[in-house]
């Protein structure tokens, strides 16, 4: 992976502080491949170390060395346009020469990380270390990328969702869904209603489809993605009869609603009610859900965090 | 940790701390402010993640809170004991309330440009009725030329100074901008982008428009503290350095809203300052701690008097430094500068001191000035000619009305005066200028009018006729225009709100041919200034009459001159010459 030319013979290695105990997720980080990264969440210090390696006997000699954290937001068709929402840099070394191998020190404290990591169709959105060697010639790079999670946290309970939508003399539904925000490891508890029936049902599904939309004014695009599809009932339903729904979004490869990030895109979920006719005709009613992403993060006590900063602060 | 050894205050602002706040007669003395909804994204505050916090929005001075410590912007953490970590805005203010005349609360102060991060702007609606007073206005503009291209640049000043100077296009710019941002405010109004190059009136209309709007929109705290408004004046912060240009100090009023906020505590040190701001072409010099006031005459110079004296004293004060004859004494009066480009009448016994007082209640200076008096213009022409002092000072009212709008010119016409006026042909711009149909009038600003149900008028009260103008409620004019001769109007007064009329008005009757008299009501704000100018007019049309009539024999109190005659030898002959 150091494929660097014309053996400099150097090897750059970014170490991040405190990596064994800090959490990691599978995350991708192009089209095929998805890596073990860490997590950070908003103001946490990124801090760590950079060594580089120099083969014994060999020397680098450098216009300097210094170490980025970047947060970026790449939209895939519009020009391979990059937009950095956050650049923060380091100076780790000035102009010299490295003789042998070493060690630099970085730390970034507090940085603000306001968005999700984010992979997805047409846009992406990742935080990266990069460190810079600068040379006369070419520069030697090296990257980390790592994961940044948002956290929030929602009351239990919030309002549920309850709708009556249908055709006229043809169909009459009454659907209702436990909540309007859901967290990531949570379960879509709810019922269906018949009213009226006046076709012939053969099925009827659930979808949960991811819309991703980038771009703002004229040029807006939008990338729907079924992440789920689950059948909720087989065979025809009469007039009176309930149906329960049941789906857990724990096994599903979901990230939290993402709205306007950086005005740049928008993330939404949608849950779709499908019904399938004898003649394969599809009605269905879209119903839009908040994801979040719940915090493991224990629940404060504002008392010792009152001790902790009047201790650091000296008061 | 790293020691920070440090023992500054403000460092044990950077984590969470305890407030006890004590209910006075005047509260808790702060405000509350947040999202509506519960829960939310988590965001850091100082490293560590909360979830969204309700904060406090306005602190009184000399407040119970303030004693305390709290400071605005501080979030809440905790109330009476219980954390309120992503609450809604009544759960906060539910839990402040239960704890009666006592409030412990667990707060943290943030940085101001934090503030903005913490507070997404799609839960709850900005306070725009929140107000922190600037003093911004727009007292000028200048052409330059750049790189071979020209255009007009408009001269921002912030607490007198100028700050920034910028073109129309860029302030079309900022608007488009705050309008992405602040979507639901309701912007006054913005001047119209012309295709054309604009005369010098249309420029003064188009800066006057443009101080209004700044004026009207940036003194809104959420709109003042934004990126795109900092960037547009290219300044750090809205300072809050006491302000050393207004010889009176802020008289803090009991009945002023909660809103205000005090000047924060920890600031940089006070710069002294002098400033000089450009009016109107006139220059003034503000001073420090006097209470002298500046009075711009028609001479294109200023005189400063006590600012205890009444009109009248002053009145004579100043004419007197004009060298003029007495017989053109009643023809001057003093005038207070109000609203856009609106010029009021002071009475004798007036003090000067109350209008300073309120204008730097407003934050802004009292202009006043020496205007004519008179509205009759066949006279007003017989005087010029007897005395040549008034053509200069004529003169400079009439390019300052016409700068101005208040007398309204076509285009063709305003070109010719600016032509006169630049090659100093006084005589000849008066004599243009009186031609039009708006010379010699007062037109008020627009109110509402009993005789209308619906919309405002405009009064304009000239030597020819009353005229009422129909407009809407915001001032643009309609069609209709109603005409009043003097000879139907019967009386005339001024009525001050009792228990059956509501507001103030000043009325006038008047009878057409055989009909009833009937009287209007016009509830304007300057129904003193109306009822002046109504009763002069009358008594104008007396003294022109008793002239006619009785030329030998004129009342004392009569100022008018028949044309023609030198001596004052009484003559039965008809000259027929006024």
């Amino acid at each position: 992976m150091n494929f660097f030319g014309f053996g400099s013979g150097a090897e750059i290695e970014i170490l991040l502080d405190g990596a064994d105990k800090r959490k990691k997720v599978e995350h991708k980080i192009s089209e095929n491949k998805s890596e073990e990264l860490s997590v950070y969440y908003d103001g946490e210090t990124v801090s760590g170390a950079v060594s580089i390696s120099l083969k014994p006997g060999g020397k680098l000699e450098h216009k300097g060395i210094k170490i980025e954290l970047i947060g970026q937001i790449e939209i895939l068709y519009d020009r391979a346009n990059q937009h950095d929402f956050a650049t923060l840099t380091k100076q780790l070394a000035s102009p010299g020469i490295l003789n042998q191998s070493k060690v630099y020190a970085f730390e970034f404290p507090h940085v603000e990380k306001p968005y999700e990591s984010y992979f997805g169709s047409n846009v992406r959105l990742r935080y990266s270390l990069k460190v810079t060697v600068g040379r006369r010639l070419t520069d030697l790079n090296k990257e980390l990328e790592f994961v940044v999670h948002t956290l929030s946290t929602y009351p239990d309970t919030n309002t549920s969702i309850k709708m009556e939508v249908g055709i006229e003399d043809c169909l009459h539904i009454e659907f209702e869904y436990n909540k309007q925000k859901y967290h990531l490891k949570d379960a879509i508890i709810g019922k269906i209603y018949f009213l009226l029936v006046r076709v012939k049902i053969k099925h009827m599904e659930m979808h949960v489809i991811k819309r991703e939309t980038t771009g703002t004014g004229p040029s807006v695009y939008h990338d729907d993605d079924t992440v789920a599809k689950f059948e909720i009932m087989d065979g025809a339903p009469v007039k009176g009869e309930s149906i329960p729904i049941r789906l857990f979004l724990g096994g599903y490869n979901l990230t939290p609603s993402m709205r306007d990030i950086n005005r740049k895109f928008s993330v939404k979920y949608f849950l779709n009610l499908v019904l399938i006719d004898e003649e394969d005709r599809r009605y269905f009613k879209q119903q839009e859900i908040i994801l979040w992403r719940k915090g493991d993060v224990p629940r404060r006590q504002i008392n010792s965090a009152i001790e902790e900063s009047t201790q650091r602060f000296g008061a | 940790m790293s020691g920070n050894n440090r023992k500054r205050r403000e460092d044990i602002y950077k984590g969470p701390r305890k407030v006890t706040i004590k209910k006075t007669d005047t509260g808790f003395g702060f405000n509350v402010r947040g999202q509506v909804s519960e829960g939310g994204q988590l965001k850091s505050i100082n490293g560590v993640l909360y979830a969204p916090l309700q904060h406090v929005s306005a602190i009184l001075e000399n407040g119970s809170a303030e004693m305390a410590g709290v400071r605005p912007g501080d979030r809440i953490l905790e109330v009476n004991g219980e954390n309120v970590e992503g609450s809604t805005h009544r759960q906060v203010v539910e839990l402040i309330k239960a704890g009666g005349n006592e409030l412990r609360m667990t707060v943290i102060s943030v940085p101001a440009k934090d503030a903005q991060r913490l507070d997404p702007d799609d839960d709850f609606f900005y306070d725009y009725d929140d107000i922190r007073k600037i003093e911004i206005d727009v007292p000028e503009y200048e052409h330059v030329e750049e790189e071979g291209s020209k255009f007009v640049v408009y001269c921002i000043h912030l607490k007198g100074k100028l700050v920034m100077k910028r073109r129309y296009s860029e302030f079309l710019l900022m608007y488009e901008e705050l309008m992405k941002i602040f979507v639901e405010f309701d912007y006054p109004k913005f001047p119209s982008k012309k295709l054309f190059q604009l005369s010098e009136q249309q420029l003064e209309r188009r800066r006057s428009m443009l101080e209004t709007f700044i004026q009207e929109t940036f003194k809104r705290r959420v709109i003042q503290e934004c990126d795109v408004v900092m960037d547009f004046l290219k300044i750090e912060s809205f300072d809050n350095e006491p302000d050393n240009s207004e010889p009176e100090t802020h008289d803090y009023n009991a009945d002023e809203e909660l809103g205000e906020v005090t000047k924060p505590k920890f600031e940089k040190v006070e710069k002294p300052q002098t400033s000089q701001s450009k009016v109107n072409g006139i220059s003034e010099q503000v001073k420090e701690k006097s209470d002298d006031i500046d009075i711009n005459l028609p001479n294109q110079s200023s005189v400063s008097c006590k600012k205890h004296l009444t009109t009248e004293e002053t009145l004579k004060e100043v004419v007197g430094s004009l060298d003029l004859p007495d017989n053109l004494l009643p023809f001057f009066c003093l005038f207070v500068r109000k609203e856009r480009n609106f010029y009021c009448r002071l009475r004798s016994d007036e003090s000067l001191a109350k209008h300073a007082k309120m204008a730097s209640s407003k934050h802004k200076r009292a202009h006043f000035a020496v205007r004519k008096w008179i509205f009759n213009k066949a006279q007003e022409k017989a005087l010029l000619a007897r005395n040549e002092e008034l053509l200069i000072l004529l003169y400079n009212q009439a390019v300052s009305d016409v700068k101005e709008n208040r007398i309204q010119v076509t285009s063709r016409v305003a070109s010719q005066l600016a032509m006169m006026s630049s090659m100093n042909k006084h005589s000849e711009y008066l004599e243009l200028v009186n031609d039009s149909p708006t010379y010699g009038c007062v037109i008020f600003p627009h109110c509402s009018c009993d005789s209308r149900k619906r919309g405002h008028v405009i009064v304009n009260i000239s030597y020819e006729a009353f005229k009422l103008f129909a407009c809407t409620e915001d001032g643009e004019l309609e069609s209709q225009v109603i005409e009043f001769e003097w000879s139907e109007m019967k009386d005339w007064e001024v009525r001050k709100s009792t228990e059956d009329e509501e507001k103030i008005s000043f009325c006038f009757q008047y009878q057409r041919g055989e009909k009833k008299a009937r009287w209007v009501k016009i509830f304007t704000t300057y129904e003193d200034y109306m009822f002046d100018c109504f009763s002069r007019v009358m008594t104008e049309r007396k003294w022109e009459e008793e002239l006619t009539s009785n030329p030998g024999k004129k009342s004392p109190d009569n100022p008018f001159i028949k044309e023609g005659i030198t001596t004052v030898q009484s003559s039965n002959d008809d000259d027929g010459d006024l």
